[in-house]
């Protein structure tokens, strides 16, 4: 019985035992410095998400699954882990100052990040549905409380929503795992596709396709599964919002790459079909129920529904182009939505809020932060030369080289939609005046806040003007050869 | 006993499970739903492992670590629903309404 013999190379996963590690030494230090010793939590975190980024470049890299066939760390679970821990490092900067606003417990806020992060980094390096399973509540199980940190009726609801569709999420999962293993017999996903298509496709395959697709789509916030997403980031703590709308979503997304092309590749002519139909739907319903929005933090929750439509047009065109294209979407995404988010919270700490009224005559308080702002909402909208544009650049010309011309024309018409509510925000901050009860209040951001937002702000310029190394990285990375 | 009653015991419990889930307004019993989900999948993991599987721990495995992180699942939110029901008096969703749009 080689099962039983678990190799013991834990090198595979240093990475997420430094993250681990460093959320138990937060909780620790919380416990005896107390409200006192707020910064050095902070500054422990950081230097935590830092050892972690270090450690994931001593990790070793190869196509083997480890640990008892749970853990894979192949180039494609790095490039996740590597796009998961730039996203930790941003939020962990751009909370900091948040966190001692609104007296949030310290310990609690950045460890529940780190498990989180580590959850999703075994999310995307998971071979077997049991480690899948596994990384998955621990991202889930730590972001249900992340979101109700606040402690007001608005954080405590937009918590619960997250939990009840979350759980209900993981059972509708969990169900088509389970039929995935009843097929199969097996839970290691290169066995599964072995056994699938020996197999070929059958209509349990079908069923079991649909309900894993619904699970992770719930998870991914893509419509029609997306319905506590808007609730969700809108209640839960700013700095929160902005990390699940790129790091849930992302893992969720390196999941249904794994899942589908790993594991149920041999079904690909059955569910590609699904997906369009799933990214269609998303881009669509996102972007004409974020057009009527007032609340910044809820309009862009719908558009971040949009733009998970655009990354699964990718994996519905499932050639090596799409596949990559989708990567490249995902780690673009990470920078310039954390950077929109991070704004909305510089606005939160000085005690302001987040809607298009708040954000009037941004550009006249503080024109550094409106400019910025700027940059994050053209590269959402996809104009060049920022990292968006690239991103969809790349998703079009998958989607009209994989034959499904259709699907390019729904992410160009979208992009066209998207417009109007990126420049009603654009808008309040160039045209609208100021508040008058805040027209004289300068906007001031702490230094750790101007490094996240100078890393945000990096990411989108950099992989906006040298798109070739990171496409190179996505194309390495893949799952699927050319 | 055939695999096909555990399979159909198993595909009628989730049944009930979804559709509480979604029909019901109290968090408690949308959250006792979901556990009839979760527990429809342990019976259609330890039954396909007792049928099916050339490996017999398989399926029993992962429905044990199904069991461990439901509770922990469920811990947690009832933890939130605590929270909630001491500040509101009430867990129903739709009570719990402030978030619109």
């Amino acid at each position: 019985m080689p099962d039983f013999v678990v190799d013991r190379n834990f090198w595979v996963i240093l990475p997420e035992i430094v993250l681990i590690a460093a959320g138990f030494v937060l909780l620790l230090l919380d416990a005896f410095l107390g409200r006192r010793g707020r910064d050095a939590v902070a500054a422990v975190a950081v230097a935590g998400a830092l050892a972690a980024v270090f450690s994931l470049t001593r990790t070793p890299v190869g196509p083997e699954p480890a640990l008892g066939g749970m853990i894979v760390s192949d180039s494609f679970g790095m490039f996740f882990r590597a796009v998961l821990l730039a996203i930790l490092v941003m939020v962990y900067l751009v909370s900091v100052e948040y966190v001692a606003r609104k007296e949030m417990p310290a310990g609690e806020f950045y460890a529940l990040l780190a498990f989180a992060t580590a959850g999703a980094m075994f999310m995307v390096t998971a071979a077997d549905l049991i480690a899948f399973y596994i990384g998955l509540e621990l991202l889930s199980i730590s972001s249900y409380v992340l979101a109700g940190l606040l402690r007001d009726d608005r954080s405590q609801e937009a918590s619960m929503k997250y939990f009840l569709f979350g759980a209900m999420a993981s059972g509708i999962l969990l169900f088509g795992f389970s039929l995935l293993f009843g097929l199969t017999g097996h839970t290691g996903l290169r066995q599964i596709a072995e056994a699938v298509a020996g197999q070929g496709v059958s209509p349990l395959a079908l069923v079991a396709v649909l309900f894993v697709l619904a699970g992770l789509g719930v998870k991914a916030a893509a419509a029609p599964f997306h319905l506590w997403a808007p609730d969700t980031y809108e209640g839960a703590p700013t700095p929160v919002s902005a990390f699940l709308s790129v790091a849930s979503e992302g893992a969720a997304i390196a999941a249904m790459l794994r899942v589908f092309f790993g594991g149920l590749n041999p079904l690909q002519s059955e569910w590609a079909p699904l997906f369009a139909v799933v990214a269609a739907i998303s881009m669509t319903v996102g972007n004409v129920a974020a057009l009527h929005q007032t609340n910044v933090k809820r309009l862009l929750a719908y558009s971040s529904i949009t733009h998970i439509g655009y990354v699964l047009a990718g994996l519905a065109v499932g050639t090596a182009a799409g596949f990559s294209a989708a990567m490249y979407y995902v780690l673009a995404y990470a920078f310039m939505n954390v950077g929109a988010f991070a704004v909305l919270v510089v606005l939160n700490n000085q005690g302001e809020g987040e809607t298009l009224r708040d954000l009037g005559g941004l550009a006249r308080r503080e024109p550094v932060l409106a400019f910025l702002m700027l940059l994050f909402l053209l590269s959402l909208l996809g104009i060049p030369p920022l990292a968006g544009f690239f991103g969809k650049f790349f998703l079009f010309r998958a989607a009209v080289e994989g034959g499904m011309t259709w699907l390019a024309v729904a992410i160009a018409l979208n992009s066209a939609v998207s417009a109007g509510y990126y420049y009603a925000v654009v808008k309040a901050m160039y045209v609208s005046a100021p508040q008058e009860s805040v027209r004289e209040r300068p906007v001031l951001a702490g230094v750790p806040m101007q490094f996240g937002l100078a890393l945000a702000a990096a990411g989108v310029v950099v992989l906006g003007l040298m798109p070739g190394a990171f496409v190179f990285w996505t194309q390495v990375a893949s799952l699927v050869q050319p | 006993m055939p695999l096909s009653a555990f399979v159909t015991v198993s595909a009628v419990l989730f049944g009930m499970g979804l559709y509480g889930a979604l029909r019901r307004t109290n968090a408690i019993t949308i959250l006792m739903c979901i556990e009839l989900m979760l527990n429809a999948v342990n019976i259609n993991m330890i039954a396909f492992s007792r049928h099916l599987s050339p490996d017999p721990v398989r399926g029993q495995a992962f429905a044990v670590f199904i069991m461990t992180l439901a509770a922990a699942e469920v811990s947690v939110g009832l933890a939130i629903m605590l929270a909630i029901a001491r500040r509101r008096r009430a867990v129903d969703v739709n009570e719990v309404n402030t978030l619109k749009g």
